[in-house]
């Protein structure tokens, strides 16, 4: 826990870009709310790994957005359930339904369909969000952070040499 | 485009998938093991655990070593061990999520050992069993009792026939008395008669004057006609007087039968009728009786769900919501339609050469999906030379390819031992069948919700502990004696009806046996019960009747009156 704290400061404080941090933001809320043994989170992690995205950010906010899922669980059930049973989409899932990769993915399932396809859509704000909280963060809280007691504190600490030689990215 | 892609990434990326593979390969017996016990022992409500798991990848086949099914009803006994469990699986069907399983050889099969720890579950499922229980759905047995008033309050409390009855003939007698006095008022009097005697005299004396003999002769066609007309009112009188006191007489034997006609009402009253002997086996034994077949029923009704189509027929209720973390598999239409799971057979078998104990048996097309696969579920398995039971039966077809669907099952079981089976727990009326032997067939069928089962179940070489002597009273000890004394009894259970709701019915040659027992409890306290009532009664009634005699006494005095009266007409006429 205390290594991921480091690596959380440490990539808010690097110089990554933004955006890379906010695709990794992303692709963790993909991963954390959508069922963690699905076939598309092996789409996911290989992105995650050939894609220049942070993968401090992505390991941390993965955690995060799991937590959530948990509570957003009948949201995605009946998300997914409305979904499987629209009228407009049957011959899309019946088609799906007919292939070994539509079987494996389990899109059928509405736990499964329910939170990836509402993962997905909150990805595309979620970049922007994150992005702009990012940049926003660097500008206006860094300085400040950087001069509260606790930052000295930890400066000064074994912690924050930890923090200075530790780095994946 | 090396800004965007980090090229490492996708060795990374193999290199983490050929570790999960690898993992996987390590762990894979030990996740095949956990969820499959985990999975048994949901369905199961009782632990269900193995040695050991072992999948052949490359083999493309599962043995399992070690089965141990534990009873949910009895945790420290294993319902069913099984040495060995060996199945190939199909590569092809794995892609698409399913698992499709040609052959699996059960091997060493065991029922009913002993566990050394107990295998219930934690919080257990017992409300639930009871819930889908068949006892659970008949009332407590009750014993019959036979409530008896006192005497005297029972005559009390009824209105006695016999005073109204002996008032009403009062006032009957009361009437006719009056009319034939009014009657016997009419007939000549002295008065009359001394008139009848001057006119008499009169003709009588002597004349020669020929108009005075004319007038006599005239007088006395006219005086024999007032006799004659007196003389018929007089018999005519004489004939009502006997029929009343005939009319009367019989209306008092009538009225004094009253006393024995209130004892009777009162008697019945307080007398059971013989409705209450029909079904008494099922009154005082159906629960435990019922809990015979609980097992099989709470089985049946386990596997439902996991057998696959409605199997109920009817509206299918709403699915309920799912449990956190799961959701629901919505299915869609094949173009190749295949169950998720199926088991196309399934060989059994287990012996012991020592004791020669064998059992063997087959499972054709087991699935989830009957709607999805060609073929209905099909069982057989029989055994012989086991301990509890020597030889058993049973085979069976499950088909729900239907919207509703059509089980059928039979069983025979030959020479179980029954041993302290409990017929009643109630402390008041224990029975418990210390040994015996019994003979077991059952049939059941469902067409959709509704079932038919009857099982006949009959015991013999019966030994069951008499009674301790003083240990009941009244009609439970009655009972016990008779109950004590079989050597042989049968039992039909009979359920039928919506598979939520069946109607249960338990039929014995018990009831016969224990109908005569009731009777002859019920003739001794009843005849005891009578007797003090005709001493009441009697007591209320003895003294209605005497006043009664008297005044039909009163009627014969009244035809002397008009006998008497006939005779003077009648010498009158004569003399004339």
């Amino acid at each position: 826990m205390l290594r991921l704290l480091v690596k959380l400061l440490k990539v808010l404080n690097a110089e990554d870009n933004p955006a890379q941090i906010a695709l990794a933001v992303c692709l963790a809320a993909i991963l954390g709310l959508t069922p963690l043994l699905s076939l598309h989170n092996l789409l996911i992690l290989f992105l995650v790994l050939v894609l220049r995205v942070n993968i401090s950010a992505f390991l941390l906010f993965a955690l995060v957005f799991s937590g959530i899922a948990y509570l957003l669980d009948p949201l995605f059930h009946r998300l997914g359930h409305s979904l499987l049973t629209a009228e407009g989409l049957q011959g899309m899932w019946t088609l799906l339904y007919n292939t070994a990769a539509g079987r494996l993915s389990e899109f059928n399932n509405t736990l499964t369909l329910g939170s990836l396809v509402f993962a997905v859509a909150l990805s595309v704000p979620l970049f922007f969000a994150a992005k702009t909280g990012v940049d926003r963060y660097r500008a206006r809280l860094l300085p400040w952070v950087e001069k509260t007691h606790l930052v000295r504190v930890l400066k000064a600490s074994r912690f924050y040499r930890l923090y200075t030689q530790t780095g994946w990215e | 485009m090396g800004q965007v892609i980090r090229w490492p990434g996708i060795g990374a990326f193999f290199a983490v998938i050929a570790l999960l593979i690898a993992v996987g390969l390590l762990w894979i017996d030990t996740l095949f093991e956990n969820g499959l016990e985990a999975t048994a022992t949901e369905i199961v409500g009782a632990r269900v655990e193995l040695e050991a798991a072992s999948v052949s990848l490359l083999e493309q086949s599962v043995e399992l070593r070690g089965l141990a099914v534990a009873n949910p009803d009895r945790p420290m006994t294993n319902m069913l061990e099984a040495e060995r469990i060996r199945f190939d699986l199909a590569f092809g069907p794995l892609l698409w999520r399913r698992l499709h399983i040609d052959s699996m050889v059960v091997a060493g099969v065991q029922l009913n050992t002993p566990r050394q720890e107990s295998g219930a579950l934690e919080g257990g499922r017992l409300g639930e069993r009871v819930a889908t229980s068949l006892s659970g759905l008949l009332p407590a047995p009750t014993l019959p009792r036979f409530e008896l008033p006192s005497p005297a309050e029972a005559v009390a409390n009824e209105q006695l026939q016999t005073p109204a009855a002996v008032e009403a003939l009062e006032r009957d007698i009361e009437k006719k008395t009056e009319h034939i006095q009014e009657s016997i008022d009419r007939l000549p009097d002295a008065e009359d008669i001394a008139a009848y005697r001057e006119r008499l005299r009169a003709l009588k004396a002597k004349d020669f004057d020929p108009l005075a003999l004319l007038a006599k002769s005239d007088e006395i066609k006219s005086l024999r006609a007032d006799f004659k007309a007196d003389i018929a009112r007089i018999k005519a009188l004489r004939k009502e007087i006997s029929a009343t006191q005939t009319y009367l007489r019989d209306k008092l034997a009538e009225v004094k039968k009253m006393p024995q006609a209130d004892v009777e009402r009162i008697r019945n009253k307080y007398s059971l009728s013989g409705d209450w002997l029909e079904g008494l086996t099922g009154q005082i034994f159906g629960r435990q009786i019922a809990g015979w077949v609980d097992r099989g029923w709470r089985w049946f009704k386990t596997l439902q769900p996991y057998l696959g189509g409605s199997g109920r027929g009817g509206d299918d209720a709403a699915p309920p919501p799912p449990a956190r973390g799961q959701g629901v598999a919505v299915r869609f239409a094949e173009t190749e339609p295949a169950p998720e799971f199926l088991i196309k057979e399934m060989l059994l078998s287990a012996g012991d050469e020592q004791r020669q104990a064998r059992v063997s048996g087959e499972l054709h097309h087991l699935n989830d999906q009957p709607g999805a696969w060609p073929h209905p579920i099909t069982f057989a398995l029989a055994g012989e030379g086991i301990d509890a039971v020597p030889a058993f039966q049973l085979d069976g077809r499950i088909d729900r390819r239907q919207a509703v669907g059509q089980d059928r099952m039979t069983l025979a079981l030959q020479g179980l031992k029954a041993e302290n089976l409990v017929l009643s727990a109630a402390p008041a009326f224990p029975v418990t069948i210390d040994s015996g032997t019994a003979q077991v067939g059952a049939v059941f069928s469902a067409r959709g919700r509704e079932v038919d089962l009857s099982v006949d179940i009959g015991i013999e070489a019966l030994s069951m502990p008499a009674p301790a002597t003083g240990g009941a009273e009244g009609v439970a000890d009655a009972l016990l004696r008779a109950v004590a004394e079989l050597d042989a009894v049968n039992f039909t259970i009979g359920v039928k009806g919506d598979i939520e709701q069946p109607q249960i019915s338990i039929d014995s040659d018990l009831d016969r046996l224990l109908g005569d027992v009731l009777k002859r409890e019920l003739a001794r306290e009843t005849a005891a019960f009578t007797q003090k009532i005709e001493g009441e009664v009697l007591k209320k009634t003895q003294g209605l009747f005497a006043p009664l005699n008297e005044r039909l006494g009163g009627l014969e005095g009244m035809l002397s009156q008009v006998n008497d009266k006939g005779k003077v007409m009648d010498g009158l006429l004569d003399r004339l």
